[in-house]
């Protein structure tokens, strides 16, 4: 459905992305991940023809993005990282306006405008002017405003930015709602969000592509069984000097954990069970005893030192 | 056709919905009210003044098209000089600003269509103002016909081709403004380049008058305040005509080319 | 490197306008905007070599090649204006939707331009911001409008000296020259009448002739020499007009002659002599200037009387030309009539030794007979001619008469028959010949009213007149209370409309 080729963009002479490539299948919903400033924003407007790269190409359903940006157009809903709403006017004048240059036949825009206010959940607020609008209800009718028309494909960038955590589960649960009947990229910065709602996963960082694959694989990926954390009720520095010399492992407390510690092995060998018993008996009160959890960010250093070492 | 007409709805409605226009209005009526005012009373003073001195062949000169409706045209024109870039500098600065911007440009929509559509809105906003010249003329008629000592009344057509003179003039502006207006996310910067641009085919006019020959007349050509003063004589020139719609065309190519720039810039 | 490289590249930029402009600007071209042009590029060169890799990949990148198109396309586009609009100004339209017309020429002068077949160029001598200019320019560019060959130029006297002397133009002159290949006409009057008329005398097929009597001891037009004529005919060439000699005794008056010019005769015209001039002004609309000097008798006394001019046998005395540093034998004239040839003639002319001539108490039926020139109130004529020669003038009351003495005469005859437009006779008498002559003829206003003259008689065209076109007079008195009315409206109420519904917008958008 989608199909970019080598994309490369300059900004003077910042580069923002460069060779990336990747394609996307129909009915994928696939998460465009990476920090910020990583080149995700800029991809997607090269996709939707908002901005031309400097080499490489994007196909969306077999036609080039910089030939024939019309018939891309056609196709894809877009909601840019901030969602493109005037204040000026009310949701409703709104919705119409996207609708009518979007070509929708007159007769059926009352329709569809019902439709999308209906699933976006923007109905009561559709005689209301933009400007009075909370963010969340923004980042709704922006929404709306993508999926107008029925697109077969929806591109959201960031779009749960600057919610509040119930907003955030809203917007969510409104992406993975569509994502029964169309093809979707959605760029985010948050790895959580990638794994709550998406099928695939594309990691950007510093404009180069580090990782295309499934969300599982990610996932575990994201789980260090080398490194494991433990949380004790009667924590004491005892047992860290027990543990070490016991089963001839490395243990580190991180600053901020007053009540446990990291195991790190350093052989190949799984300890986990002996340990695990170990703390049971001799009657620390162990509380959790779980595989350390990558930040995003340690995700992308692994990803990206993989890279280099293969 | 059928996106021209969203964009000119969407853009017409931020005009006429938000208090944008009204302010516009009256800012513009209280100017051009006072203008009318000045040249009126004057006008009045000088025909008592004709009276009193039993000057019956100077009054006869006095008639209310030439002396006080053309001068009030004219005058208009110079303030719409300075009027029409606050009403085009939103156009598409503000989409830009707005982010906005990025919906036009990813819905089917073609440049022509955004950049026509945008500037019929304003020229609706334009006609308005020409109409509201209008308001003067209509008043006098109501005034002075049974009284002994005015005579005559206001020739209409030579108002109206003034009134379509001052149109064309202002759609001219705006044609520069909208490109203007596509030049940068900034109103502010948007309104001053747009006067400048107009400034600059004003002064235009001014140095013809010390240049000689074939370079006067082609300057004086140029200038954008010269063209108007055939209508406001009653006279339609289609060179005048040409001329306005030449810079109606150019400045609306030029921001044409200037938006879908933004496609391989 | 790159730094001073920018640097550069933005003082060439700067310099490149800067250069453009003072070479658009200058009105000639001299050294110092090409050497700053010059100077520039080399800058820009330097910006480019400085940043040589920029502008490689500048070069190579798409959006230079999409650049390059967009700058053609405009480029053409700009082109294509420009012929667009240049074809409108040379092929001119226009409607004039005003209930009169007034901005119209009439059908006459569009039926003089139809004649046109040859071009004809205006020189008008008028500052830019003298009252005329303005309908002058509305004028020339109607008569433009309706036939191509014609054309126009203003030129500032102010600032063009040398052509108002290539021209011959005086300040109380005719300001208007139209010019064909062969011929010219003067204008006097800014008006579509003026210049019609003058149109029809360019385009007319023949050439004024003026002839010069000769045989009585007049004037000579050859001579240079201070009594002599040779300046004064010269000027009368300038303008257009051929001049020849002609003695009536022997020869008979030309076909081509446009006027006689009896400059200062000192003999008696013979019998036959006086009759072939006055049948040649009754048969042929014939045109004459006399110019009579006192004292001498001329014989064409009882010919001018018929015409209602009657020379005086006086000398005309005026002690105020003294305060001008002429001699009292030599009046002033500062008193013109509204004549055409005098008119708006604000300047004094001088005629040394002179005598009066006045028209008749009953003039003739069909004659106009018009004083255009007269004397101060402090001349007096002298009819004791003795006196003179002794030089010892003094005003005797009863026998001389009080200024303001009537100098020059103009009269105009139609056959009782005549339409309103065929041809008049016209004589123009003066009680001096000197004042035209090569010594007198620079003083003051004295040129110009020997040409004007000579202009007035050798007029023949069918004069067309035209009405001038002007808007009806529609004016307005309001009372106190109606112009309160208007006040209010146009200030308060108007203004105020406007605002209220900004207002009320605002509060019913902040509850949406």
């Amino acid at each position: 459905m989608i199909e970019v080729k080598g994309l490369t963009k300059f900004y003077k002479q910042i580069r923002a992305i460069e060779d990336v490539s990747f394609t996307v299948e129909k009915g994928d919903i696939v998460g465009f991940l990476g920090p910020n400033g990583a080149g995700k924003t800029t991809t997607m407007k090269i996709i939707t023809g908002f901005m031309p790269p400097d080499s490489g190409t994007a196909k969306v359903a077999g036609f080039d993005v910089f030939e024939n940006p019309m018939e891309v157009k056609r196709r894809i809903g877009y909601l840019p990282e901030n969602p493109p709403l005037y204040n000026d006017m009310t949701v409703n004048d709104y919705l119409r306006f996207v609708a009518e240059i979007k070509g929708i036949e007159s007769k059926k825009i009352g329709e569809e405008t019902d439709r999308v206010s209906e699933s976006c959940g923007i109905k009561e607020v559709r005689k209301r002017l933009i400007a009075h609008l909370s963010k969340g209800f923004r980042q709704r009718v922006g929404i709306a405003q993508a999926i107008l028309g029925n697109p077969e494909i929806v591109i959201f960038d960031e779009p749960t930015i600057g919610l509040d955590p119930n907003q955030v589960f809203e917007v969510r649960s409104l992406i993975k709602e569509l994502a029964r009947e169309k093809t979707i990229i959605l760029s985010t910065h948050i790895l959580p969000e990638v794994e709550m709602t998406c099928r695939k996963v594309i990691v950007i960082h510093k404009g180069h592509i580090v990782a295309k694959e499934h969300i599982e694989d990610l996932l575990r990926r994201r789980t260090k069984i080398s490194e494991m954390t433990v949380r004790v009720k009667r924590f004491s520095i005892e047992l860290m000097k027990q543990i070490k010399d016991r089963f001839d492992v490395k243990v580190n407390q991180p600053p901020e954990m007053d009540n446990g510690f990291n195991i790190i092995f350093e052989s190949p060998e799984d300890k986990r069970e002996e340990i695990a018993k170990y703390i049971v008996d001799s009657g620390f009160g162990l509380l959790e005893f779980r595989p350390v959890t990558l930040s995003l960010e340690d995700v992308f250093r692994e990803l990206t030192t993989e890279e280099k070492t293969a | 056709m059928r996106n021209i007409l969203a964009i000119f709805k969407k853009e017409f409605k931020i005009y006429f919905d938000t208090p944008v226009a009204y302010v516009i209005f009256g800012i513009f009526s209280l100017i051009s009210g006072y203008f009318f005012l000045q040249i009126f009373s004057y006008f009045q003073r000088q025909s008592l003044q004709f009276l009193q001195y039993q000057a019956p062949q100077m009054l006869e000169h006095m008639n209310l098209n030439d002396m006080v409706m053309r001068p009030l045209f004219l005058n208009i024109n110079v303030f719409f000089l300075l009027m029409i870039p606050v009403i085009t500098m939103r156009l598409i600065a503000d989409e830009k600003r707005l982010k906005t911007y990025e919906l036009l440009m990813t819905t089917p929509v073609s440049t022509w269509q955004i950049v026509i559509g945008k500037y019929l809105a304003s020229l609706s906003v334009i006609l308005a103002m020409v109409l509201i010249v209008f308001i003067y003329p209509i008043l006098l008629s109501f005034f002075g016909s049974e009284g002994g000592l005015s005579t005559g009344s206001i020739e209409w057509m030579p108002l109206i081709t003034s009134g379509l003179g001052l149109f064309l003039a202002g759609a001219a502006f705006a044609a520069l403004g909208i490109f203007a207006s596509s030049l940068t996310e900034s109103q502010i910067i948007s309104a001053i380049v747009a006067f400048g641009l107009l400034l600059l085919f004003w002064v235009i006019g001014w140095a013809s008058a010390g240049a000689e020959g074939v370079l006067k007349e082609v300057l004086r050509y140029l200038s954008i305040l010269e063209h108007l003063d055939q209508f406001t004589k009653g006279l339609i020139e289609i060179k005048d005509v040409i001329y306005y719609f030449s810079v109606i065309f150019f400045g609306l190519f030029l921001t044409q080319q200037s938006v879908s720039s933004q496609r391989w810039r | 490197m790159k730094k001073i490289g920018n640097i550069a590249g933005i003082i060439g930029l700067f310099g490149l306008i800067i250069g453009l402009f003072l070479f658009l600007i200058q009105p000639e071209t001299t050294a110092l905007p090409l050497v700053i042009m010059a100077a520039s590029l080399v800058l820009i060169i330097f910006y480019a070599f400085a940043n040589f890799q920029d502008v490689k990949s500048f070069f190579a990148a798409r959006s230079t090649r999409y650049g390059t198109n967009m700058l053609l396309l405009v480029i053409v586009t700009l082109a294509i204006i420009a012929v667009i609009n240049y074809i409108a100004v040379r092929h001119p339209y226009k409607f004039d939707l005003n209930q009169d017309k007034i901005y119209s020429l009439s059908d006459q002068t569009l039926k003089v331009l139809k004649t046109i077949k040859s071009e004809v160029r205006a020189y008008a001598f008028y500052p830019p911001d003298a009252p005329e200019t303005e309908r002058l320019r509305d004028l020339f560019e109607n008569y433009k409008y309706h036939n191509n060959l014609f054309s126009y130029e203003f030129i500032d006297p102010v600032k063009n000296p040398e052509r108002v002397n290539a021209f011959a133009i005086t300040s109380t002159g005719p300001r208007i020259v139209l010019k064909s290949a062969e011929r010219e006409s003067r204008v006097k009057d800014p008006t579509e009448e003026g210049l019609t008329n003058g149109l029809i005398a360019v385009v007319k097929a023949d050439k004024k002739k003026i002839y010069f009597v000769t045989g009585h001891g007049e004037w000579d037009i050859d001579s240079k020499e201070e009594t002599g004529y040779a300046i004064t005919a010269d000027a009368i060439r300038k303008e257009g007009i051929e001049v020849a000699k002609i003695n009536i005794g022997t020869d008979r008056i030309p076909q081509d002659a446009s006027a006689l010019i009896i400059a200062g005769p000192k003999k008696l015209f013979l019998p036959e002599e006086v009759k072939a001039i006055g049948d040649y002004l009754q048969e042929r609309m014939g045109r004459l200037i006399v110019m009579l000097e006192p004292e001498i008798k001329t014989g064409l006394e009882g010919l001018l009387l018929d015409y209602g001019v009657n020379p005086g046998n006086d000398f005309i005395v005026d002690p105020m030309s003294r305060a001008f540093g002429m001699g009292a034998s030599i009046p002033l004239v500062a008193q013109y009539s509204d004549h055409e040839i005098t008119k708006g003639f604000e300047v004094a002319t001088f005629y040394p030794t002179a005598r009066t001539v006045s028209p008749v108490q009953t003039v003739p039926p069909g004659t106009s007979v018009k004083t255009i020139a007269s004397t101060t109130p402090s001349s007096w004529a002298e009819t004791d001619l003795e006196s003179i020669k002794k030089g010892e003038v003094s005003f005797t009351e009863g026998a001389d008469t009080k200024g303001p003495l009537s100098i020059a005469v103009a009269v105009s005859r139609k056959h009782a028959s005549a339409s309103e437009n065929s041809p008049d006779i016209r004589i123009v008498v003066f009680g001096d010949s000197e004042f035209a002559n090569n010594k007198f003829r620079p003083y003051s206003g004295n040129g110009d009213m020997f040409n004007n003259s000579v202009n007035w008689v050798t007029q023949r065209e069918d004069l067309i007149s035209i009405r001038p076109k002007k808007r009806a007079s529609s004016r307005i008195f309001l009372t106190q209370q109606e112009a309160n009315i208007v006040k209010y409206t146009t200030m308060i109420a108007i203004p105020l409309v406007f605002f209220a519904g900004a207002v009320v917008l605002t509060f019913i958008r902040r509850r949406k």
